[in-house]
Formats: C-alpha cells, sequence, structure tokens
C-alpha cells in the first residue's frame, strides 16, 4: 500500500515506489535489478567501501553508490550503461590487484561473490604490473583462518563482528594497499567462535577449519533442517556428500535466523561422526554389554518389559524423555507408556515452565506468546533470568538487532551481570535466585527484597510502565506460581505484554507439548479431565488410567527403594542431568533400557541400549522454545543405527504380541504428525507452510479451565546453564567445539556437561 | 630533542590514559602521550586502553598500524626520517639514504646496535619543495645531500 510518504522514482526507466529513506540498491533489488554490491549487507551499517555498486544517477555529476544513496522522488538511476559498466570493470581491476585468483584451490570457488563478478564483467586482462603482494594464511582459531590476499576489505566480517555479535574481535590493521584484518588476540581469536565472519564474507578469505580444502560446494547436497543443540531452533542448510555432514551454515537466509547460527548451530554437527558412536545394539550378560542383532535386542527388551509387567504391574514402569528426540518420537513415547504400558510414570529433563505459562495465559496463550520475529519486533523487552548469549543465543540476537536497527529498549533483572546488561537501559541486579522474589514484588505481592533491589526494581517499573506491548522473555528461574505473579505483571502493564520462555534444547518445547509429563497429555490436556483421556485413549486404542505418574526424580526415587522395576530411558542421562548416585540408585531396577548415541553415564548401567540416529539423521518436526514448528529433515545416515521413531514403532508391534496395547500403524514420522494435528490441541498446523521449510506457530490452550495448578515441585524444573561452548551430554561428542580454547579446560566425555 | 626514555610501565601508562580518557575520541591524544612517554607504544598498553575507551583490542591495535606515527617497539635515542616520496626521489634522495645507511650499518626501519640511531622512510613530509628532505627527531631538514646527512648525524653524535 503507497503512503503519502513514499517516494516514487524511476529506476532503468520503470517507476517504483518505496517507503521513504530506503536505499536506491534496495529499491532496485525490489524491482528484480541486481546492483552488485561487496561491502553493503543489509542490517549492517553503511560502508561504501567496495565501489561495486556504482550506479548512474540523473543530473548528478558523477556515479554515485547505489548502497548509501538514499531514494528521493523523482530520481532518475540507471544502472545498465556503458559507463556503468566500465566502473564496475575498473573497481574489478582494483579489487583483483593483489588477489591471488587462486579460485581451484579455495573453498569459495563455486560459490564466491567474487569469482561470479569477475565472470560478469571481469576482463581477462590487468593493467597493474606489479607483483602482487602475497601473505601467508593465518589460523586464527581452530574455527577460523585468514587468508589476506584473498581479502577484498569490505569490512562485512569486522561489522558483523561488533554490531551484529557484540564481540568486536575483528578490526582493520594498517592502511592503504597493506591493509589487513586483524583478530583481537593479536594472531589468534578470542571471541565466541560464531563463525559469522566466515559466511558473511563474500569471498574465500575467511575460512572454516572444520571445512576448508575438504570438498567443492556442487559435489555435495544440501539438505535444510533445524540446528540439533539448544531451543531456538535456527534453520540451518547441512552440506552433505557420501552420508557424512561437513558444513552446517545457513547462507541461503532461510527461516527466522536469517544469517545468524551460533557456534554450536554451525560447528557443532561433528557429533555425528565421533568415533564413540554406537552402531550395534548392545545387550548386557554376565555383567556385560555385549553386541546384539537389532532383532534379539528389541525382542529381548519386550519381552523382559512384558514379564515385568506382568510381575509388578504398568506403574513399576516408568519412562523418561528427550528434548532432543523430535515431536512424533515424543508423541510415540507417550502413546506406548500410556496407552501400551498403561502408566502415568512419563517425565523428561524439563527445562522451562511452559505448562505454567500456558496455563496462566488461558484462552490467550497463542496470542500473549512471541515467535522469534516478533521477538525481534518488540518495542521494549523485559529479560528476567537466563543468559540468552550463552544460553539462547539467537534470542540474544534478536534483541541486539531489535536494539540496533529499531531503538528497542531492553530491561533486565538477573542474579549475574550477563553479557547483555550493556544493551540494557535498567539492570537490577538480584542475590542468586532472586528472580521469583523479584516477580512476586513486582506483581504487588508484600514480598520483602533487599532496600536496594526494591528501589532499583521500582524504577524499573516505572520505565515498565511508560512502555506499551512489552515482550517478556524469561529462564527457568521462574515457575510455578512465579509464573503466574509474571503474568499477573504482566496484565498491569499498557498495551499487551507478551511472553516467551526459555528452554535448554532443540526440542525442549517439543518435549512437553507432546506430552511426555507424569500429569498432562499431549497438547496440555489434564490428566484429570476424563474427555481428553477419552480422546486420546480412543486414538491410541486403550482406556487411559488417570492415576497420578512420577516425574523424573520420582522415578530415579522410585528405582532406589525397588518401587520401580523397569525404566525405558530415550535420549536422556538421567543419571548426570539428575545426579544420580547411579549404583545405588538404579541398581535395583530389574531391566533398565536406553536409546542413545553414545554410552553416557545412564548407558552404561542398561541392560539394553540401542544405537538412535541423531537430530541430523532422521524426518520429523521439532518445536522451538517459542513455540515455532519446522521440519527437520535426514542430512546424514550413520550405518547401523535406527531413528527413536522406527525403534518405538517396532517395539509397540512386540508389545502388542505380549498382549501390551495395540502395534503403533503409523509408519512414518509424516504419518505420525498428521495424528499430531488431529489429535493435540495447537498443532494443527498447515502442512505445505511445513514443508516449504516455514516455522508454524502452534497456538496451545491450556483446557484446565481456570483450575490450572502452578505445582511445579521445587526442582522438577531447572537449566543445565550450557554455555555457548556446551550442549548437554551432546555437548561432550562436539570435538570442533572442544578444541576451541574459549571452550574452556577439556572435558573427557566422563566429566562433561548435563544432559 | 632525543627520544624520551623507554622502559614501559604499566602504572605511568594507566595515569597518562586516565589523564585523556574524557576527551571527545581519546584514542589518537592516548596513544600520543603514551609514545610520548616511552618512545613508543607497547603492546601491553593495547588492553589497558581498550578497557578505558570500550573499545576492542582489534581496534587500537588497527589505530596504531594505521598511522606510520606509533611505534610498537622502542626507537633508538634519535630518529632519522628520510622522505621516500615522489619529489624526494627525483631529486636523488636514494643516494643519500644508501650513504645512511651504509654509515650507520642499518636499513630503513632498523635501529642501530647501540641504539643511538632508528632510520626510517616516509612518503612525503610536506617540504617537497626542498627535496630531499628528512626530519630528525621532530625537525625538519631540506636539500639534505649525503654530506648533510653526514653532519646531522654528526651532530647528533657529538651531542650524545
Ligand atoms: S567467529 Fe564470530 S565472534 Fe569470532 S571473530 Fe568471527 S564473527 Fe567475531
Ligand atoms: S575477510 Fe572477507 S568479509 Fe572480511 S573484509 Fe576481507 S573480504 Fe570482507
Ligand atoms: S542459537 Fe541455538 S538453535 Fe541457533 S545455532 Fe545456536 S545452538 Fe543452534
Ligand atoms: S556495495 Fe556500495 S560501495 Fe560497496
Amino acid at each position: 500500500m503507497a503512503d503519502s510518504k513514499d517516494v516514487t522514482l524511476k529506476i532503468d526507466d520503470r517507476d517504483v515506489t518505496v517507503p521513504p529513506g530506503t536505499l536506491v540498491i534496495e529499491a532496485a533489488r525490489r524491482m528484480g535489478i541486481e546492483v552488485p554490491s561487496f561491502c553493503y549487507y543489509p542490517g549492517l551499517s553503511l560502508q561504501a567501501a567496495c565501489r561495486m555498486c556504482l550506479v548512474e544517477v540523473e543530473r548528478a555529476p558523477k556515479l554515485q553508490t547505489a548502497c548509501t544513496l538514499v531514494a528521493m522522488p523523482g530520481m532518475v538511476v540507471r544502472t545498465n550503461t556503458e559507463q556503468v559498466h566500465q566502473a564496475r570493470k575498473a573497481m574489478l581491476e582494483f579489487l583483483l590487484a593483489n588477489h591471488p585468483l587462486d579460485c581451484p584451490v579455495c573453498d569459495k570457488g563455486g560459490e564466491c561473490e567474487l569469482q561470479d563478478m569477475a565472470f560478469t564483467y571481469g576482463a581477462d586482462k590487468s593493467r597493474f604490473a606489479e607483483e602482487k603482494r602475497h601473505r601467508p594464511e593465518r589460523k586464527w582459531s581452530e574455527a577460523v583462518y585468514y587468508d589476506a590476499p584473498r581479502c577484498i576489505l569490505c569490512f562485512r566480517c569486522v561489522r558483523v563482528c561488533d554490531e551484529g555479535m557484540d564481540v568486536k574481535a575483528l578490526g582493520v590493521g594498517q592502511r592503504g594497499s597493506q591493509s589487513v584484518i586483524i583478530p583481537n588476540g593479536e594472531d589468534h581469536l578470542d571471541c565466541e567462535e560464531c563463525g559469522m565472519c566466515i559466511d558473511i564474507c563474500p569471498v574465500g578469505a575467511l575460512t572454516s577449519g572444520t571445512y576448508r580444502y575438504k570438498t567443492r560446494p556442487w559435489e555435495m547436497k544440501y539438505v535444510s533442517t533445524v540446528c540439533a543443540h539448544c531451543s531456538n531452533g535456527c534453520k540451518t542448510t547441512l552440506s552433505v556428500r557420501n552420508n557424512e555432514i561437513l558444513r552446517a551454515n545457513n547462507r541461503d537466509l532461510s527461516g527466522f535466523n536469517k544469517e545468524f547460527l551460533c557456534v554450536k548451530g554451525r560447528f557443532g554437527f561433528d557429533f555425528t561422526s565421533h568415533p564413540e558412536r554406537l552402531k550395534l545394539p548392545l545387550v548386557r550378560r554376565n555383567g556385560h554389554l555385549e553386541p546384539a542383532s537389532w532383532e534379539d535386542a528389541i525382542a529381548e527388551a519386550s519381552r523382559r518389559l512384558a514379564e515385568v509387567h506382568k510381575a509388578s504391574g504398568a506403574d513399576s514402569i516408568g519412562f523418561i524423555g528427550s528434548n532432543r528426540t523430535t515431536n512424533e518420537e515424543n508423541y510415540l513415547l507417550g502413546r506406548i507408556a500410556r496407552a501400551s504400558i498403561g502408566t502415568n510414570n512419563l517425565d523428561h529433563h524439563r527445562t522451562a515452565d511452559y505448562p505454567s505459562l500456558i496455563a496462566a495465559l488461558g484462552e490467550k496463550a497463542a496470542a500473549a506468546t512471541v515467535t522469534m520475529t516478533q521477538l525481534y519486533e518488540a518495542d521494549a523487552v523485559l529479560l528476567i533470568g537466563d543468559d540468552p548469549t550463552q544460553q539462547n543465543p539467537l534470542v540474544a540476537w534478536q534483541i541486539r538487532a531489535a536494539i540496533r536497527h529499531r531503538g528497542s529498549r531492553l530491561y533486565v533483572i538477573n542474579a549475574k551481570s550477563i553479557k547483555l546488561r550493556r544493551k540494557a537501559r535498567e539492570f537490577v541486579e538480584v542475590s542468586q535466585g532472586g528472580e521469583a522474589a523479584a516477580v512476586s514484588w513486582l506483581s504487588g505481592s508484600d514480598e520483602t527484597l533487599d532496600p536496594g533491589v526494591a528501589e532499583s526494581l521500582s524504577a524499573l517499573k516505572s520505565a515498565l510502565e511508560k512502555e506499551n506491548n512489552v515482550v517478556v522473555v524469561f529462564g527457568a528461574e521462574l515457575t510455578g506460581a512465579a509464573v503466574r505473579d509474571l503474568v499477573k505483571f504482566g496484565a498491569s502493564l499498557p498495551g499487551q505484554t507478551r511472553y516467551m520462555a526459555l528452554g535448554d534444547y532443540a526440542n525442549s518445547r517439543g518435549a512437553s507439548d507432546m506430552g511426555l509429563l507424569p500429569h498432562l497429555l499431549p497438547g496440555y490436556a489434564p490428566l484429570a479431565d476424563v474427555k481428553a483421556r477419552e480422546k486420546f485413549g480412543k486414538v491410541w486404542g486403550a482406556k487411559l488410567t488417570n492415576k497420578p505418574g512420577l516425574d523424573a526424580r520420582g522415578m530415579l526415587a522410585a528405582a532406589t527403594s525397588g518401587k520401580l522395576r523397569a525404566l525405558y530411558v530415550v535420549g536422556a542421562n538421567p543419571v548426570k542431568t539428575f545426579g544420580v548416585n547411579a549404583n545405588e540408585r538404579l541398581g535395583k531396577l530389574d531391566l533398565l533400557i536406553v536409546h542413545d548415541l553414545f554410552l553416557t553415564e545412564t548407558a552404561k548401567l542398561a541392560d539394553i541400549v540401542l544405537p538412535a540416529a541423531a537430530a541430523y539423521e532422521k524426518d520429523g518436526s521439532v518445536t522451538n522454545t517459542a513455540g515455532e514448528v519446522q521440519l527437520v529433515r535426514k542430512g546424514g545416515d550413520v550405518m547401523g543405527t535406527r531413528s527413536d521413531f522406527d525403534i518405538l514403532r517396532i517395539f509397540s508391534h512386540q508389545l502388542a504380541e505380549h498382549g501390551l496395547g495395540q502395534a503403533i500403524r503409523l509408519r512414518t514420522p509424516e504419518a505420525a504428525f498428521d495424528e499430531i494435528r488431529q489429535s493435540v490441541a495447537g498443532y494443527d498446523l498447515s502442512m505445505a507452510a511445513l514443508l516449504l521449510g516455514e516455522a508454524e506457530r502452534t497456538s496451545p490452550i491450556s483446557t484446565a479451565g481456570g483450575q490450572a495448578k502452578f505445582d511445579a515441585p521445587v526442582g522438577a524444573i531447572f537449566s543445565a546453564h550450557d554455555t555457548l561452548f556446551a550442549s548437554g551430554s551432546l555437548g561432550r561428542y562436539c570435538t570442533t567445539i572442544l578444541s576451541l580454547p574459549e571452550a574452556g579446560p577439556k572435558t573427557t566425555p566422563e566429566a562433561g556437561a548435563h544432559s | 630533542m632525543p627520544q624520551k626514555g623507554s622502559t614501559w610501565n604499566a602504572d605511568r601508562a594507566i595515569l597518562r590514559i586516565r589523564e585523556l580518557e574524557h576527551l571527545p575520541g581519546a584514542l589518537l591524544p592516548i596513544l600520543h602521550a603514551l609514545q610520548e612517554e616511552f618512545g613508543y607504544i607497547d603492546k601491553a598498553a593495547i588492553p589497558l586502553i581498550a578497557d578505558a575507551l570500550n573499545i576492542s583490542h582489534a581496534e587500537v591495535h588497527g589505530v596504531i598500524s594505521f598511522y606510520r606515527d606509533f611505534r610498537d617497539t622502542p626507537s633508538g635515542r634519535h630518529v632519522l626520517k628520510m622522505c621516500r616520496a615522489e619529489s624526494c626521489q627525483s631529486m636523488g634522495c636514494d643516494a643519500t639514504i644508501q650513504h645512511v645507511e651504509g654509515r650507520l650499518g642499518v636499513k630503513l626501519g632498523e635501529t642501530t646496535a647501540d641504539a643511538s640511531f632508528t632510520v626510517e622512510a616516509v612518503y612525503c613530509l610536506g617540504l617537497c619543495a626542498l627535496s630531499p628532505a628528512v626530519m630528525l627527531d621532530g625537525k625538519p631538514y631540506g636539500r639534505v645531500s649525503s654530506e648533510i646527512a653526514d653532519f646531522l648525524i654528526d651532530g647528533m653524535q657529538r651531542q650524545k
């Protein structure tokens, strides 16, 4: 819709109308006219360093740089004249003056902007007679290498590191023809190792330590999927050759994260080819885990589970699911627990209190939560707890971008002086674990606080009262009643306050949405709700019990006391996560079955270990912490492993043969997702959009109708506080990330992080 | 004026940084002050400056390396800058430079073993009318033939 302030100009003899302030290069792009550019990068400050974008403007004495020229009414621009061509050709000649033109051995060859330009405009001869300056290649870190002769000094890397990442690890050294990019540590980088600089580099000057000299871009297939690590759900493209993942990036700018990936998204894929990957099922014989065939392992697992069921009853069996397995897998696991076995002993490592948030928001839940894109569009953000720079890097990126591009305002309540503090208008430092008390105070309770804290909180409160449509982002520090208080406080602020709860892992939200919880069925339907039980009972072919189940800690305690006889663990490492003394607390189990990629602390104690496919090796869907559902796609493949989906499906068939439940007839993740769309509240999403690679937001509603309980037991919900360089148990097998000095002292798989 | 003593001292550096950090665009004044204080800018100063001004290490290093006048190693007691730009070249500066290099036993950019002289190339001192030109300890001299260069060096060596 044309606004009265919009400007109309002419580019290459066609009229175009754009909002005021639009750059000519952007106006041209809208019309499908490509003005070549190197230094210009949308979202970063203007540099006008490369002069590739020169265009002719009527009545201007010389050529103008389209990347800095603001469109004006009546302007007449030409991008395709002889003079412009001459200029582009001349600029290329300058850019190539010291460039080695070593495309045949350059990683970027085949996908290089400079190569493309030289192909289009380049001359076959240069007028420079001087010898090209050579400089040796530098290794700045395990992740980032710099090859100065290829650098065209566009400064995209310097700007993305400074403006985008707020790390400022790169600078420009020397001057004139001697100029080079320099790292902050003199000859090495001391930074967040995100690799943003590598992918934003238009040429092959910055290359990736994990990918360099491995292959050519046209030899790989590209698989668009979702990052396997944190809960933010960045879209990533895997570059795969012969079933091996060689690279992850987001050069196609797909997804809400656009160019962004953090160090885990970009370099954390090598766990898939870690030598310790399990490739054969293991069965305990005479006290030792020994290799077995898939047939034998699954047959034994189902037979023994049926025996326990017969001897000690359904409630002597427990299930602990995963934060990383797909929605379909979680849904299947819940079905096996509740329908095949008939128990509500079902849980996972909960890292954010999604149920309480949804319950507190009630009917409004969908409208009152924000997507990652809406977070960027927020005018004011209140961040409580968490350290997004470390734990939720895309969230931090979105907040920084909102501040930089849109002048948004950030307010922070935290027990630590987190990095985002630098960007905050107000920062309230509370005592360790004091976030909940602060929120309770804000919501008007008579909580007594340290006078200093109370004073800064009231300053923050009055600042927030002047804002409109605040977005509140909070971590695992707020659970249960604190979430209810938060929503109460939010309701007192002007406009519509919206929320985002921050969890830890790629499908933390999905595990919760799919009902891997003792008290909630998929879609947050309370177990106590007869209708919901009947609905799922009908779909799953069983009568569901409303007998309360044990949560994860409860199951582990029951394993100690001997009340729990069998535990089925999918893609989780409860021994480590919940800090159980393994021998003591799991020793009394008759049967421990574990699906995992590696022999974790938990898998080591198992009777049967089933080698699972990793997130990058299967199809399905995951839901990010903001409730955005996206499809994951099979990139790599590791011989001998099976997806948790297949394992669970086959398992249900075998259980059915032992008289337990009905066999699951959903043959593929797509079929399971169809069932989810029909049966899980909030998941009736557009399949077409998902297939196109888009993110679709779920619209959960708590059907508890006002009786929602905020009773998360203390310690039931907690974050692993992973840093940028950690990713639970999985992070211990990300070799590249662990080799970075910023990742801290080397940890052996034994001594690693939480689940 | 010969260059000042050049023992790096973090406390003195911090004092100088403190004096100037409030200025708008304080980086250049600070760099000048440190160079004046120590005769060069020690690497150890980079984090101190970066912290004081809340800018990155890379940026401080970038500015130091951008300006030829800033040194990152101690200089000799006297600094002789010899112009090698077009005008001086066409007036024969190369011969003078060769002569000075021979006499002091160093190449351009080096410091003599006894640390008495640092000889550097510069590109234009703005004294083209008096080419070939040099600058000795901050003072410009014009029409510097090999004899005049000797005379200047002799003068400094006598002075010690
Ligand atoms: S890897 Fe990331 S943090 Fe490090 S220099 Fe590159 S952009 Fe900056
Ligand atoms: S390294 Fe790449 S991104 Fe950085 S200035 Fe050089 S060409 Fe540009
Ligand atoms: S921010 Fe999270 S989802 Fe995005 S790349 Fe990093 S770990 Fe992956
Ligand atoms: S894109 Fe315009 S000057 Fe580089």
